[in-house]
């Protein structure tokens, strides 16, 4: 399978999971996964760096450039548009491309197996990110 | 003259500002004048609608979507970037053009709201000083 093809303007992330605003170290789109860098500041998540990387805190609720303060939201029900397309019942994981959902089945040995959502409609995911801190043998 | 010509990625809150978050009811890019709806969320503003609309209330610090939260700046010193072409001294107004910025004499049209955005700085910064008048052109 493939990332989902998120498109920014179509997400929503649930207002009662926002958290406080932090600067962007990277350009940042809505429906990104990122994880809070050491410096205090956002950037994209990934499965296959390290461990901090692969440890994401939310999912950007809206477009912010390397600087600009970016709201990110952490559970519940997430609309990731028509065009991202999740498939109900599917679980979704971070995946190696930065920023980016995969489905778990496309992890492979060695990444670092990262919850994020399971899909609820043809738009729409629960969202509950885990960050396991362990790799795929 | 016209409008300042905002790249939404190069607007920069300049240090640590209070912002406000309310919902997006329209697509709005940083460095946009923003007002309140009666649903309580961000839209552009303009100063040749209702007085509603040119009610500034700050500038958007980040890009939203419709539905979306964004962040707006009530006051204080940003950054417009160097594409903005503000001039440092020059004190904007809400624009015709939705969500846009324009210098005072601009504002030649009767019937449009005069309503104060903020004042150019040095080196493409901004002071936001939002002022709506409710008061129209003769």
């Amino acid at each position: 399978m493939a990332d989902l093809n998120v498109v920014s303007s179509e997400v929503i992330v649930p207002e009662d999971s926002l958290q406080r605003a932090r600067p962007s170290a990277a350009t940042i789109v809505a429906g990104d996964l990122v994880y809070l860098m050491a410096i205090g500041e956002y950037g994209l998540a990934q499965c296959d760096g390290t461990a901090e990387e692969a440890a994401p805190e939310g999912i950007a609720a809206h477009d912010a450039a390397v600087g600009q303060q970016l709201l990110i939201g952490d559970a519940g029900i997430i609309t990731l548009g028509a065009t991202a397309s999740p498939s109900v019942g599917e679980l979704y994981v971070l995946s190696t491309t930065p920023g980016k959902l995969m489905p778990e089945g496309d992890l492979i040995s060695g990444n670092i197996v990262v919850f994020v959502a399971i899909g609820l409609t043809s738009d729409r995911a629960l969202m509950r990110i885990v960050p396991s801190g362990e790799a795929l043998p | 003259m016209a409008n300042l010509t905002i790249t939404a990625s190069q607007v920069q809150a300049v240090g640590t500002l209070p912002q406000i978050r309310r919902v997006a009811s329209v697509s709005i890019p940083a460095g946009s004048a923003v007002y309140i709806t009666t649903s309580d969320q961000w839209a552009l503003a303009q100063c040749d609608g209702t007085e509603d609309e040119a009610g500034i209330q700050g500038i958007a610090v980040a890009s939203s979507a419709t539905g979306q939260p964004a962040l707006v700046v009530p006051a204080g010193v940003i950054n417009l970037g160097a594409a903005s072409g503000v001039v440092s001294g020059a004190v904007y107004v809400v624009s015709d053009t939705a969500g846009l910025l324009m210098p005072t004499a601009d504002l030649t049209t009767t019937g449009w709201y005069s309503s104060i955005a903020g004042i150019g700085g040095p080196l493409n910064t901004f002071h936001v000083l939002p002022f709506a008048s409710g008061e129209q052109v003769p």
